[in-house]
């Protein structure tokens, strides 16, 4: 079972601030966008769309005052329960109550036009953000002080403003807004280090005003100086709600030595993460949004992965992640993604050490294949495999620059 | 197990849902903004600005008035030919700029609507009342010729003008608010606005007289010529500027059931547009 905290132990008041109850969220990967391919793939046998389950079955509760921190792998279904929240999407079951007003620093600048000046572009925005133009007035010296931005600035179009600036009068305008559940999504990352320095100030003092918070980041010293509290969403479900520095546990970057690392490193958890018997075909680990293409494409047929993705530092970093019928890589160094089927090739690959090993990433698909006496080949980042007759001989490998290999062009996904 | 507290505490909301176009008046400071916005990015950057909200117009009616009526002679028959022509081409207008503003609304301010919850009728709405106020002006152009060539006041002008304008205004938004709707899921609705643009000139008596159509269609077929609302507009615009003018102009008959008509089509249209716009709203954020 999912490990629930007692939730006495956290709220400050007897009632919730947030409830989330059995969130269910579907997407449906279409592959269509106009009438006529409705239409056509009406008569097709082809299934145009794939469903992606997004968020299956979350509940929690945020307690008034309180500040709960979403963890997660990319894709596990964080920021789409941020969407829920902020009532931007719709649940397709469960549902979602909120007392008081919510306002989030996910949109920041979303509201800008750059055609408008700065002044009235803190207007809009913060009109949008659900501010009157009393209140607004009130505050627009601390917004523009806050901001750091001169007075023939504001006077002028926001579309001469430098990204920096433009987040931070964004920022701004967001952090000055009369909220009582602030939703923060990664938005600590704005400006230059001076500026972020007080963002977080600004968050923490918020934070001692006793506003609820609800915020979705991946840095775990950000999470841990402004929440008490954190959930772990795995592939849209809810894995574990309690203290936070046992909840960051669960996202620690795997150790890049090990391929297994991720396995490994729940051993040292407080408490085993739960691993749901897995009914067949149904997604159980994240898939590496790069191989998210080769995942869906109907040609690979890769199958549901066996395996999360492992983060690779050799060899210019990528990332590798084994699926059922095949393994695929990431080069970050070469911006190539390729996979190969199990067999031989494989099994000789993993012998050499996988991506990490002296072969490298995997750069082509199989060449050659075909007749009995033809040389099959598969290049790899750093040389070529090769195995000459039946499938009894032996898998060579001879090193060889890649600038030399990539003049014949593997074919790239 | 017992129903969650939070279900039934009137404190709790629900995020997401709003009343629709009701809740547009709610933030009808926001509404202004969004307006200002439109007036003031409009002719961003261009020389003449607002000056072409004249120029269009003027030169759309100069080319109706050679073609229309010089070169095939339709202005025979019709008294003061060009304020005719023009009383009618501006309601068209003001329909075509309704329908496609509002339709175009949703897609055009998806970087707010993925990220911030808002009534999302807001759009369109805000986007009908930018067409308004860059109708005025044609509308304040047209007046201006009609007082020299010998206007005189009545009251059934103003309501006249009025009705014209909500019918038209109403009537585009319902649909823009359908098409605006299906345009998320499907872009090609954007050319099916397009066609109903097009038959919407020449579906209207602007530039020919209802005469026309009275003397050739039969029966039901005039009748249901007379109840498209923009035919109605139309004629309440012709009945505003043109025929306080043209001594002996020939006005179709009940006009005021035709009113009443209108105004009821195009609240049904509004519904029906508003109960789509619902429908689809939700999945608006994932699918822009």
């Amino acid at each position: 079972m999912p490990r629930i905290s007692d939730p006495s132990n956290f709220m400050h008041s007897s009632k919730p601030t947030i409830v989330v109850h059995d969130l269910v969220k579907t997407f449906s990967l279409k592959h269509t966008q106009s009438f006529k391919e409705s239409f056509v793939s009406m008569f097709s046998k082809e299934d145009r769309t794939t469903d992606f389950r997004a968020l299956n079955g979350v509940s929690f509760e945020v307690g008034e005052g309180e500040a709960l921190a979403v963890l997660g792998h990319n894709g596990s279904g964080k920021s789409t329960t941020l969407k829920l929240i902020s009532g931007v999407q719709q649940p397709d079951s469960g549902w979602v109550r909120t007392r008081g007003r919510i306002g989030g620093l996910l949109e920041v600048g979303a509201g800008f036009h750059p055609d408008l000046t700065g002044n009235d572009n803190i207007y809009l925005n913060a009109a949008i953000l659900g501010m009157s133009k009393d209140e607004t007035d009130a505050r627009y010296d601390e917004i523009v002080e806050f901001s750091g931005i001169s007075e023939e600035f504001l006077d002028s179009e926001v579309k001469r403003y430098s990204s920096g600036m433009k987040s931070r009068l964004g920022f701004s305008v967001a952090v000055h807004t009369e909220v009582d559940v602030l939703l923060v999504d990664e938005v600590l990352s704005v400006g230059d280090a001076a500026f972020k320095a007080k963002c977080n100030d600004k968050i923490l003092e918020m934070r001692e005003q006793g506003k609820t918070m609800f915020v979705v980041s991946h840095s775990i010293g950000t999470v841990r100086k402004l929440c008490q509290r954190g959930i772990v969403l795995n592939q849209g479900e809810l894995i574990f709600d309690g203290p936070i520095d046992e909840a960051v546990e669960y996202v620690r970057p795997p150790k890049v030595d090990k391929p297994r690392a991720p396995r490994a490193a729940s051993a040292q958890k407080p408490e085993p993460r739960p691993k749901p018997e897995a009914p067949v075909n149904e997604t159980r680990f994240t898939i590496a949004p790069e191989f998210m293409y080769l995942f869906l494409s109907k040609e690979t047929q890769l199958g549901q992965p066996v395996d999360d993705p492992v983060e690779i530092a050799e060899n210019g970093g990528g990332i590798l992640q084994r699926f059922e019928r095949g393994t695929a890589t990431r080069s970050h160094a070469l911006s190539i993604t390729q996979f190969t089927r199990p067999g031989v090739f494989l099994d000789a690959y993993i012998a050499a050490g996988g991506p990490q090993g002296k072969w490298g990433f995997i750069v082509g698909r199989v060449e050659g294949a075909g007749s009995i006496d033809e040389t099959v080949r598969i290049r790899f980042q750093n040389g070529i495999a090769s195995r000459t007759g039946g499938s009894e001989s032996p898998v060579e490998f001879s090193p060889a620059k890649l600038g030399a290999v990539t003049s014949t062009s593997a074919p790239t996904v | 197990m017992t129903e969650h507290p939070a279900l039934r505490d009137p404190e709790y909301s629900t995020p997401g849902t709003s009343l629709g176009l009701i809740s547009v008046f709610r933030y009808h400071y926001l509404l202004g903004l969004l307006l200002k916005k439109g007036v003031v990015t409009r002719y961003y950057g261009s020389v003449l600005g607002w000056a072409w909200s004249y120029i269009r117009p003027l030169a759309q009616f100069f080319m109706y008035y050679v073609v229309i009526g010089i070169l095939l002679g339709v202005s025979r028959g019709v008294e003061y030919f060009p304020i005719y022509l023009f009383s009618g081409i501006i309601v068209i207008n003001l329909f075509s700029e309704t329908f496609r503003a509002t339709t175009d609304a949703v897609l055009g301010n998806k970087a707010l609507i993925r990220k911030v919850y808002l009534p999302r009728e807001l759009f369109p709405v805000a986007a009908a009342g930018g067409a308004i106020i860059h109708f005025l002006p044609q509308a304040v152009v047209l007046f201006i010729v009609c007082l020299f060539n010998g206007w005189h006041f009545t009251w059934m002008q103003p309501l006249a003008f009025v009705l014209s304008m909500i019918i038209v205004v109403l009537f585009a938004l319902g649909l823009g608010l359908f098409f605006g709707a299906l345009n998320v899921l499907y872009r090609d609705s954007k050319n099916f606005v397009d066609l109903i643009l097009m038959f919407a000139t020449w579906s209207s008596p602007v530039l020919y007289t209802f005469e026309k159509v009275r003397d050739r269609a039969p029966d039901w077929l005039y009748h249901l010529y007379m109840a498209n609302p923009v035919t109605t507009a139309v004629e309440l615009s012709h009945s505003t500027f043109w025929a306080p003018i043209a001594s002996d102009a020939a006005r179709p008959g009940g006009l005021m059931m035709n009113s009443a008509i209108g105004i009821g089509l195009a609240i049904v249209a509004l519904l029906i547009g508003q109960l789509v716009f619902r429908k689809k709203e939700g999945q608006f954020a994932q699918n822009l």
